[in-house]
């Protein structure tokens, strides 16, 4: 375990890493037992860092250290009979492409960030890309975690196979946790058969000569269509918007399903020229530290009124929406960033809107979002549910983290 | 609420005295059948304040004992909580009540040209708020999913009949805990979901299916090797063996499998029609090389009907060879599946039972059905011997003791075999947080504390 603060090889906010008392490595189960057992100790909190990409983006306002999880790398088992592997949380998600990619297999996430993001991070963000679309949640790949609970406790939860229903699905409470009840030391996720063929198909704007609302409802005829793509995604740059579709599988499948899409549409695709480079921008970006990046959730019909919405208030942003799982992502560039921004940014999140969550702040700006405190809603309803779920996740809590150890539970809300 | 919905008669409580799994009985106090929300909420919060345990109920299909009723315990029923609240093909959402059956929002959703995914055997009579409850699978996750992936949100009624609303499409899934994942599987032990939001998917645009017939059901797994090897990715891979085969054909649901096979294989693909000849060809040639007698596909409605037949029916026509059958559930490692089954025969042979197998090859959840007599004492324990050594085989390959009927009372005695004592006191304490009063069902699926 290294003591010394420690940056070789991460890419975190350095506000983060600056204000952290040290960096920690564990490398095994038992030793993340002893840091968090020392913490406590210390009357210290603790931030669970992967890549550093999704860490939220201010830092904890009490004394903490940093609990990375880059010495707990590692495929340990990989079946690809078995279509399942097991990997410790701080592999990158480029790495196990690399090594599934050997047996023709993938994993179909693409969360932003992604090769860089670490397998624990995705995991314990819960937070996938718009491949969700195609091919499920994380929450849906994933059979089985190791984690030690925020008081020690080392626990293994579900397991490899594909079907388990032996006992409560503590698997599930523990992805998407975001650190908050534990630390994933290692996760085992199926994989798929890497598809034969894809394509990447595009409908601009301004290039393709259509009007701002024919490009919108070209995109909620995508996710209407008959056919779902593998992902669909809603780009726009200050001068560019432009609908982005991702298919998958044999040749003759591209062809049918383009031609389904084409008709749902009513306007004719144009093939990617570089399918790679727009597979990143579907993807999206976090953790950068030179702009404001936000995120929405809403229901996918709503995606032409939010857009626009979206648009008027914020005219210098890039957008990102998931056309298919409603999730939209805003980068605003950091003088576009003020006092009435943010209530614009409230504004957004009126009735029966969700709220307006940052993910990342610009270094130096840091105080805009401090005295709301870090990842918390600028605003809008159901920012965590009604009363009842605050108990029940106060009392969740409570069960793996009886002592606050987990620096993130005072963020929660 | 009105006397026709209270039942107290022990006439009438007969039927509720047992699920699926009827080798158990207990009579509850009374069964009460909401027909709103809020009369469930008043019937909960009226027999929690008495200090009186609630076990739910669906169809009461279940095969683990989860919906048996617990000793002076009032049962609820959904059955009259059936309707179909919204059904938005704008979003592929739909808002049900927990006691509409599966199949019935499969149809609802058709005239969209949607449809509901898991597709658990009792489709036809199971019920959504059961389904949720425990996380039933089917024939087609091996694509698709299981439940949990197109539940999105619940209304549920917790201890004492407080409402919580969990999750919900609109909601950011990294703003709190996922709920509504751990709600799913709880097997009625966190309370009552009342209303249901789930993902609906566009009807695949063709379907095929494909029966092999092998001499043997190593044959038929290596088959299936062969087809995952190949990254084709069915809808459905069922294999039932030579002894299913013979139940089957002997019965009223006979399908023409051929009686001196070693198994049949049943795969299914679906989606992109224009894709579909190649994956079966593709299949086709890798049962073949696997040593398949005879090969047949189609994709005709009536003829894919007959296809599955056997399949489908494999249960039902072993019910009718003995008085009692006991289907096993558990998972392992696909790759594991040949050397199991075999073990499993095995037991089997070795304490004089009739087993049949039935499985989903494609996801390693094996279904072996025990064929006994009740009345005969000596036969019982010994199925109970044979149960648990196979669910041990099963463990030591590296799976687990049941993948989708759920451990209610009946796999409590081999909790022990997957989990460790941190584990089961972690997912004790998990239910003691939506469940501080243990009211929800007490007594199943958590074992006794081990004596100290």
């Amino acid at each position: 375990m290294r003591s010394a603060p420690e940056t070789e090889g991460v890419v975190a906010p350095g506000r983060i890493l600056a204000r952290a008392h040290r960096v920690l490595r564990p490398r095994t189960p038992e030793e993340v037992a002893e840091v968090l057992a020392g913490a406590r100790a210390e009357g210290l909190g603790v931030v669970v860092m992967g890549g550093g990409r999704g860490l939220p983006p201010l830092a904890p306002e009490r004394p903490f250290l940093v609990l990375s999880t880059a010495a707990l790398s590692g495929v340990d088992v990989y079946e690809p009979g078995d279509l399942t592997f097991t990997a410790g949380a701080g592999t990158t998600l480029g790495d196990l492409e690399d090594r599934l990619g050997t047996e023709g297999q993938w994993l179909p996430l693409d969360p932003p960030g992604g090769r860089e993001r670490t397998l624990g991070g995705v995991v314990a963000s819960g937070l996938g890309g718009p491949l969700q679309a195609g091919f499920g949640a994380i929450r849906d790949q994933v059979l089985g975690v190791t984690v030690v609970t925020g008081d020690g406790r080392i626990l293994r939860l579900g397991g490899r196979v594909m079907k388990n229903v032996a006992g409560f699905d503590l698997v599930r409470l523990f992805v998407g946790s975001a650190g908050r009840l534990g630390v994933v030391v290692s996760a085992s996720l199926r994989v798929f058969p890497r598809p034969r063929a894809r394509r990447v198909l595009l409908l601009e704007g301004a290039a393709d000569g259509l009007p701002r609302e024919e490009l919108l409802q070209a995109a909620r005829a995508v996710s209407t269509a008959p056919v779902v793509p593998a992902a669909a995604v809603l780009l726009r740059r200050p001068a560019e918007e432009v609908l982005v579709v991702r298919l998958t599988g044999s040749e003759p499948v591209l062809d049918a399903d383009q031609a389904r899409l084409e008709d749902a549409v009513g306007h004719a695709f144009r093939t990617a020229v570089h399918p790679e480079r727009w597979m990143q921008r579907m993807a999206g970006r976090i953790g950068d530290d030179r702009a404001f990046g936000v995120r929405q959730r809403g229901l996918p019909a709503s995606l032409p009124e939010r857009w626009t919405a979206w648009v008027t208030a914020a005219p210098a942003a890039t957008l990102h929406v998931d056309v298919l799982g409603g999730l939209l992502r805003a980068h605003l560039p950091p003088d576009a960033v003020d006092e009435t921004m943010l209530r614009r940014l409230r504004g957004m999140a009126r009735g029966d809107s969700a709220p307006v969550l940052f993910d990342s702040v610009p270094e130096g700006r840091e105080e805009l979002l401090e005295r709301r405190r870090w990842g918390m809603p600028v605003g809008g309803a159901g920012s965590g549910g009604a009363d009842g779920t605050t108990v029940l996740e106060r009392r969740l809590q409570e069960v793996f983290d009886p002592h606050g150890t987990l620096a993130p539970t005072e963020y929660a809300r | 609420m009105g006397p026709d919905h209270v039942v107290a008669d022990p006439a009438r409580l007969l039927v509720y005295e047992s699920d699926g799994l009827t080798q158990y009985r207990q009579a509850p106090l009374a069964v009460v059948l909401p027909g709103t929300t809020d009369e469930l909420v008043e019937v909960v919060r009226a027999v929690h304040g008495e200090g009186i345990p609630v076990v739910p109920r669906g169809a009461g299909t279940g095969l683990s004992g989860g919906a048996l009723p617990v000793e002076g315990s009032v049962v609820v029923g959904t059955a009259r909580l059936n309707r179909i609240l919204a059904l938005d093909p704008e979003n592929r959402l739909a808002r049900v009540q927990p006691g509409v059956v599966n199949s019935r929002l499969g149809v609802e959703a058709r005239r969209h040209g949607l449809h509901y995914a898991p597709d658990p055997s009792s489709q036809s009579a199971c019920t959504l708020g059961g389904n949720v409850a425990e996380n039933s699978g089917g024939p087609h996750c091996l694509k698709y999913g299981v439940t949990s992936r197109y539940i999105s949100g619940l209304t549920v009624v917790l201890g004492g009949g407080a409402v919580v609303e969990l999750g919900g499409a609109a909601r950011d899934p990294a703003t709190g805990l996922d709920l509504v994942g751990l709600f799913v599987g709880s097997e009625g032990c966190f309370g009552i979901a009342t209303e249901i939001e789930v993902r609906l998917l566009p009807l695949p645009g063709g379907v095929r299916t494909l029966l092999g017939i092998f001499a043997s059901v190593e044959d038929a797994a290596r088959a299936v090797t062969g087809i995952v090897a190949q990254g084709l990715l069915p809808a459905a891979l069922e294999i039932m063996d030579g002894a299913s085969i013979r139940a089957v054909e002997a019965s009223v649901y006979a399908a023409g499998y051929p009686t001196d096979a070693g198994a049949a294989l049943v795969v299914e693909f679906d989606g992109t029609d224009a894709g579909l000849d190649e994956d079966v060809a593709r299949a086709v040639a890798c049962c073949r090389e696997a040593g398949a007698t005879d090969v047949q596909h189609t994709d005709d409605e009536g003829q894919r009907t007959r296809l599955w037949q056997g399949r489908k029916k494999a249960f039902g026509a072993m019910g009718r060879i003995a008085p009692d059958l006991l289907v096993q559930d558990a998972t392992v490692p696909r790759t594991r599946l040949p050397e199991v089954l075999e073990e499993i025969m095995a037991i089997g042979a070795r304490y004089d039972l009739h087993v049949a197998n039935v499985f989903h090859a494609g996801d390693g959840n094996l279904h072996p059905k025990i064929l006994f007599d009740r009345s005969d004492a000596d036969e019982l324990a010994r199925v109970e011997r044979a149960s648990r050594e196979m669910m041990q085989v099963c463990v030591d390959a590296g799976g687990t003791i049941t993948g989708e009927h759920g451990v209610g009372v009946d796999k409590q005695k081999y909790m022990r075999l997957v989990h460790g004592e941190e584990e089961l006191a972690a997912m004790s304490a998990v239910g003691g947080a939506f469940d501080p009063r243990g009211l929800f069902n007490p007594g199943k699926v958590l074992p006794e504390p081990e004596p100290a």
